[in-house]
């Protein structure tokens, strides 16, 4: 188990790195679109990954112009809350786990989640609005789906966080018993 | 806090300097030096138990209780 858990640190800090960089770029892609299809709305069906927000744009901009500009956020905050997970693997010792920046990376990894989860429900309730108008909402459906799952890791971290912080009154009282 | 570690007292008086005390009981300077300006938290019955032994003297004479 020790050589093994090694490997598997650096296996976890590379599927994080990937995850990060897909969700930065899946923001970079979402942004991009949001902008180019206010400046030529006759692409709004065609956006990326294929999606078609055209009913939504016809049905109000303005609710088209939030919901695109929340979906951005949701993104950006997922990619946000990867980047914090990537400067635990980075900044976690093994040895002496227990310290107060790692406990504030776990903290604001908690608190990302739980924006993350919130934000999600609120945009699933308008989706569920506006598909009762009618309105085709494929895209964002897909994006904000998870809710629930952002909300129980956000309750998890937090448990977490607390018992972390009791890891540090004890490793640091322990640090300083001769 | 309350507890006072009176070892550089003791240490003078058996005119024995960090470097020594830290060879005879087996613990680090930085250790030694925690302990000396009253930043440990918590001592080890061995590690008083090696102090004393060391300083030939009383765990009382290491320990000071003030009322804050």
């Amino acid at each position: 188990m020790k050589s093994k858990n090694p490997v598997l640190f650096k296996v976890m800090q590379v599927l994080c790195w990937i995850v990060f960089i897909g969700c930065t770029v899946q923001t970079g892609i979402i942004l991009f679109s949001l902008i180019f299809s206010l400046i030529k709305p006759a692409y709004t069906n065609r956006l990326m990954y294929g999606a078609d927000l055209l009913s939504l744009r016809n049905y109000d901009v303005t609710y088209y112009i939030i919901m695109y500009s929340l979906l951005t956020i949701l993104c950006g905050l997922r990619a946000l809350m990867f980047y914090f997970v990537l400067n635990l693997f980075l900044k976690i010792n093994l040895v002496n786990p227990f310290s107060e920046k790692v406990g504030a990376i776990i903290k604001n990894i908690g608190a990302m989640a739980l924006l993350v989860g919130l934000l999600a429900k609120v945009m699933g309730g308008t989706m569920q609005k506006l598909a009762n108008d009618g309105v085709n909402l494929n895209l964002l459906a897909e994006n904000t789906s998870h809710g629930s799952d952002y909300l129980f890791f956000a309750g998890i971290l937090f448990v977490i966080s607390m018992v972390f912080a009791k890891g540090i009154e004890l490793q640091s009282e322990n640090e300083l018993t001769i | 806090m309350p507890i006072i570690v009176n070892l550089d007292v003791m240490m003078a008086k058996r005119k024995m300097s960090l470097n020594e005390l830290s060879e005879k009981v087996d613990l680090t300077l930085s250790n030694l030096s925690i302990l000396k300006t009253g930043k440990a938290k918590a001592i080890r019955f061995s590690t008083l138990e090696a102090i004393c032994k060391a300083l030939d003297c009383q765990p009382a004479d290491l320990l000071e209780y003030v009322k804050e």
